[in-house]
């Protein structure tokens, strides 16, 4: 834990942060394929054609690190939800500028295709289940990163000053966070494989739904093991963001229920309704736990 | 509630996650507790008294809010 004595960590926790933001931004670019429509607007500003695919690549990358750097520059000592609104909007123009650049994971439709055969087109439900296999799997990967590599592991992942007790991850953090992360993966293998029961051909629904059901019974499992081994706040914090989260949730169903009694809109889909508790209580629990302590509800009383 | 916590900790040179280990609690509530974002059950305000041997009210002060 030598790196949690120095005074210095916090600052160098910060260059490792914005490393490891460039190597996963990196990563990301990887996976992708330069877009037509930005070859071609390049090729009108008169790039040359063999330096347009390196811009296309290059261009993300920069601009993700770039909004990265200046929203914590623009927010530093700002209040949280001013901070979460600004990442959310530069995090919006990197996101434009990585989808105009750049067809990410090009080659995974093609692997999808050979492993369970054609899918439908995926409709407004089935992104959102994609959107959040990918936010679970990321989140699960960043976990067991810090769960592997401890303080060092912690040290790398900040993007911001700490205090230099935030970097000590000893063995109680290391084993909880490496059952958070299994428990994520878990919950996003049962979102992907929930998407893919929906749009598969018929013949191979059924084993997407059972490799659903695998995931969220491991989910569900690892969730029972981790509450037993949680102290007193962080239950708290756990059922501070179910409670919150089932709040948001019936206030959104009781409105379309309304909406519905004018034929405004159809009827709730059962896969909607997942989809909607799981993303309100994963953006719940990550605020709870960025704060780092119940103060909305009870307020620790 | 406003406490010692903090200060007691430092006298001992201990950490916040010497002190979590010591509590068979998390270093989040620890820091919880000292940064006044959290006041702890009763249970573990026992378990920190005694640890500390002092009495409840020596730690934890009742001030009223202002």
């Amino acid at each position: 834990m030598s790196l949690s004595r120095s005074p210095a960590a916090p600052a160098r926790a910060r260059v490792y942060g914005y490393a490891t933001l460039s190597a996963c931004a990196l990563l990301l670019v990887a996976t992708g394929r330069p877009t037509a429509k930005a070859l071609d607007w390049m090729a009108g500003l008169g790039v040359p054609e063999g330096l347009a695919p390196v811009l296309a690549y290059a261009a993300p990358a920069l601009v993700l690190v770039a909004m990265m750097a200046l929203a914590h520059v623009l927010t530093r000592k700002r209040p949280l939800v001013l901070r979460w609104a600004a990442f959310l909007l530069l995090g919006a123009v990197a996101g434009y500028v990585l989808g105009f650049c750049l067809e990410l994971f090009a080659g995974a439709g093609g692997v999808i295709d050979w492993a369970v055969g054609p899918l439908r087109e995926a409709g407004w439900i089935e992104i959102g289940l994609w959107m959040l296999t990918a936010v679970c799997l990321a989140l699960a990967g960043t976990t067991a990163f810090v769960a592997v590599l401890g303080s060092a592991g912690a040290a790398a992942m900040q993007v911001e000053p700490v205090a230099p007790e935030d970097l000590d991850v000893r063995s109680y953090e290391r084993k909880m966070m490496g059952w958070s992360a299994a428990g994520m993966a878990a919950l996003g293998v049962a979102c992907g494989a929930l998407a893919l029961a929906r749009q598969v051909e018929v013949d191979m629904r059924a084993a997407m739904v059972i490799a659903a059901c695998v995931g969220m019974f491991f989910n569900i499992a690892i969730g029972i093991i981790l509450w037993r081994a949680l102290d007193e706040l962080q239950r708290r914090m756990v059922i501070d963001s179910y409670a919150i989260s089932a709040i948001a949730v019936t206030a959104g169903a009781f409105i379309w229920a309304a909406a519905s009694a004018f034929g405004v809109v159809g009827e709730i889909d059962a896969g909607l309704l997942f989809l909607a508790l799981t993303a309100a209580q994963l953006i719940v629990a990550i605020h709870i736990t960025a704060k780092g302590a119940p103060q909305a509800v009870g307020g620790g009383a | 509630m406003k406490n010692r916590l903090r200060v007691l900790r430092a006298e001992r040179a201990w950490s916040q996650a010497d002190l979590a280990e010591r509590l068979g609690a998390s270093r989040q509530t620890v820091n919880a507790i000292e940064t006044g974002r959290y006041d702890p059950s009763l249970p573990l305000a026992f378990k920190i008294a005694r640890l500390f041997a002092m009495p409840i009210e020596q730690i934890f002060l009742d001030e009223p809010e202002a």
